[in-house]
């Protein structure tokens, strides 16, 4: 493949570089690209929001239908999150039922807006054991340019403030706004010997897919981590990742308080 | 004995040499494996508990023809006697047309074809030689290159018992046996 | 965690005085019992117990990879197969991978492939199959150090012994190696993998979380996690050491 040989070449010059103490687009270790976060651009969808961090763009859509609650919590609603990775994102991506890398990225998203509790599901209860709403956040990729996963944190995170509940489509009273109460970001770092680069570009990915994912709410408190690709972490650079995805999250929701 | 994990230290560079099953960071040995700890000639080791099989001169191995030239036949090989297990890939062995049968052959395909399971001995580590000279040495089960119906030994000559097409092999004094 | 809800509830008092539901303490891990070379066709095995969790672990290889095209140059595929069988939890579990095994499998795989010296066995294939026979909480952990004893027992090389458990935050305190309870009624469950090495933890193969944590919640979590593991490490040993001296007298 023709893309194999070109990450080889970039693997080295984003070594070389990192030597130095420099990324390959001169950004800071800290620093994410530029964040674009466009609301309601599908008005099919009862909410949704397009993202651009740096060249990779991701939208995600909220769909929500009327379904049955889960035995178990008959009073609330439901979230099911869904990743897709469609060919036209990336040569790398095949067409076909999603492989491990999609649903990783969607499994990861869900954690961070289900364990903040970002959504009120208990206001989503339309007849306790036998009507709940069902949220569908699908997250739909259209250019992968590196770290995919916060991208669609965003997006999700964007959409889900837009979201309306479509009660009267569905003749159970006035529409009225999903609530949301909590803002969950997730901060994904590449972790590279003994150094970390937060909001890793597809080039600099080329040194390997090696990904701590730390997402956290607005009391700071961690609701969600997933270490990802084979390679090992000290403890203490853990912590030091901790420290930094903390601080940058703080920054990036303060962003998102302005949608 | 001293018993070793995976990952325990147990020396360092510059007392010994590293041998088999051992590894070397920043100076320091570890076990690679887990077993007991030999030391022979400053060479230190470890002897685990299942080996994972080389392929050395002299082994009897299995394999497969998976193509015939003309004076080359190569061979994927997929176990060696005498240890039950698969063997890492390997790369392909290779049966020259010299090392086939003591007498003289001129064509290759006449000894081995496509698919056959041969038995052979290898004669050199180094680009994995093979030769099926001795008698137990050879095709141990072959298919008819016609209809692909397994073919049975009819004294010097393998019969197809479908089409009754007649093929010629190098034949091992094992083939048909089930067992190598 | 269960796949249809993952919703916490609280109605279940887990923590008394300074005991759990289950009678143990905080940094008590659950009744383990590991067996290595328990299966005959495969390179290398281990059964392996921790509490309610029954897994049964081979291995398989260096051997060839097939489909071809899936070979690596310059070092062997590792594939982990994490399944669980529909019999091992209260509610039958539809056969075959759902999105929660296939996460699982990935990062146990990647855990593993961090420490196995695959660059040894280049265009070979290394499998690890992980059946889950009984679920309780922490399958994943248990799953994890049957592999890590199977590769062992096959005579894999690697870097270190890979030792995984889970730390469980239930009504507020932090507590090691969560049963089923805590897992479903905790606030927060954390599976860690660690490397040891040189007899110590080294370092961190795998890390996930979801609940809801402080940092220093998280600290606390660390240190049980790395005591836990220094435990299992040492039951690990044991039955990787029974089995080379049984095989050594069978040998003579």
């Amino acid at each position: 493949m023709v893309e194999d040989i070109l990450v080889d070449i970039k693997k080295d010059y984003v070594l070389s570089k990192l030597r130095e103490g420099e990324r390959i687009d001169g950004r800071k270790f800290d620093e994410f690209r530029k964040i674009e976060i466009q609301t309601n651009v599908i008005s099919k969808a009862e909410g949704s929001a397009l993202v651009k961090l740096g060249n990779t763009q991701v939208i995600v859509g909220i769909k929500m239908q009327i379904g049955e609650p889960f035995p178990d919590t008959p009073d609330k609603g439901i979230i099911i999150t869904n990743a897709e990775l469609v060919p036209l994102a990336s040569p790398t991506f095949e067409p076909g039922p999603p492989d491990e890398f999609s649903i990783e990225l969607a499994r990861v998203v869900d954690r961070g807006i289900r364990e903040s509790e970002a959504v009120d599901l208990n206001k989503l209860c339309i007849e306790e054991g036998e009507k709940v709403w069902l949220i569908f956040i699908d997250i739909h990729a259209l250019d992968d340019d590196g770290n995919l996963l916060d991208a669609s944190s965003l997006a999700a995170i964007s959409a889900l403030l837009m979201t309306t509940v479509p009660a009267e489509r569905f003749e159970v009273g006035d529409n009225y706004p999903l609530p949301v109460r909590n803002l969950p970001v997730s901060v994904t770092s590449l972790v590279i010997g003994d150094k970390f680069l937060v909001d890793p570009s597809k080039d600099e990915v080329s040194v390997g897919n090696t990904f701590l994912t730390i997402t956290t709410d607005q009391d700071d408190n961690i609701v969600a981590m997933q270490k990802s690709g084979s390679y090992l972490l000290k403890e203490d650079k853990f912590f030091e990742i901790l420290d930094v995805s903390l601080s940058k999250a703080r920054e990036i929701r303060e962003y998102l308080k302005n949608i | 004995m001293k018993f070793v994990m995976p990952g325990d230290k147990i020396g360092c560079k510059e007392e010994f040499l590293a041998g088999e099953g051992i590894y070397e960071e920043n100076g320091d040995l570890f076990a690679a494996v887990a077993g007991k700890v030999v030391v022979k000639d400053k060479v230190i080791s470890v002897e685990p508990i299942k080996i994972i099989p080389e392929i050395e001169k002299g082994d009897v191995v299995l394999g497969r023809i998976i193509d015939v030239r003309n004076s080359i036949a190569l061979v994927e090989l997929s176990r060696k006697k005498g240890l039950d297990r698969d063997l890492k890939n390997m790369g392909l062995a290779a049966l020259h047309i010299s090392n086939v049968q003591n007498e003289y052959l001129k064509d290759l395909s006449s000894a081995v074809r496509y698919m056959d399971i041969i038995k052979a001995r290898v004669i050199e580590k180094e680009g994995l030689k093979l030769s099926t000279q001795e008698d137990e040495m050879g095709v141990i089960k072959a298919i008819c290159s016609i209809c692909k119906h397994e073919m049975f030994r009819d004294g010097d000559v393998l019969k197809c018992p479908n089409c009754g097409n007649v093929e010629k092999r190098k034949l091992s004094s094992d083939y048909g046996k089930g067992e190598w | 965690m269960s796949e249809s809800n993952e919703e916490k509830k609280d109605e279940i008092q887990l923590i008394f005085g300074d005991k759990r539901l289950d009678g143990r303490r905080f940094d008590e891990l659950r009744n383990i019992k590991i067996e290595a070379g328990i299966l005959k066709r495969a390179d290398g095995s281990c059964y392996l117990e921790m509490g309610k969790n029954i897994v049964v672990a081979a291995v398989y290889g260096p051997r060839e990879v097939h489909p071809r095209h899936l070979q690596n140059p310059s070092k062997a595929v590792i594939r982990y197969r994490y399944n669980m069988a529909p019999f091992s939890v209260e509610e039958r579990k539809r056969p075959g991978p759902d999105r929660r095994s296939v996460e699982i499998s990935k990062v146990s795989r990647e855990a593993l492939e961090a420490v196995i010296m695959k660059e040894l066995f280049p265009r070979s294939g290394i499998d690890i199959f992980v059946e889950v026979l009984q679920a309780d909480a922490g399958s994943r952990t248990a799953c994890l150090n049957a592999a890590s004893v199977a590769l062992v027992d096959a005579g894999v090389p690697m870097k270190g012994m890979i030792t995984s458990v889970a730390v469980a935050k239930a009504d507020g305190v932090m507590v090691l190696d969560p049963m089923k309870e805590e897992d479903n009624y905790g606030e927060a469950d954390i599976p860690f993998a660690f490397l040891i090495r040189g007899g110590k933890i080294e370092s961190i193969a795998l890390l996930q979380m979801d609940g809801r944590v402080t940092k220093d919640e998280l600290r606390e979590a660390f240190k049980l996690a790395k005591k836990g593991a220094m435990e299992i490490y040492k039951l690990q040993k044991e039955a990787i050491m029974k089995k080379y001296i049984s095989e050594s007298v069978e040998n003579g």
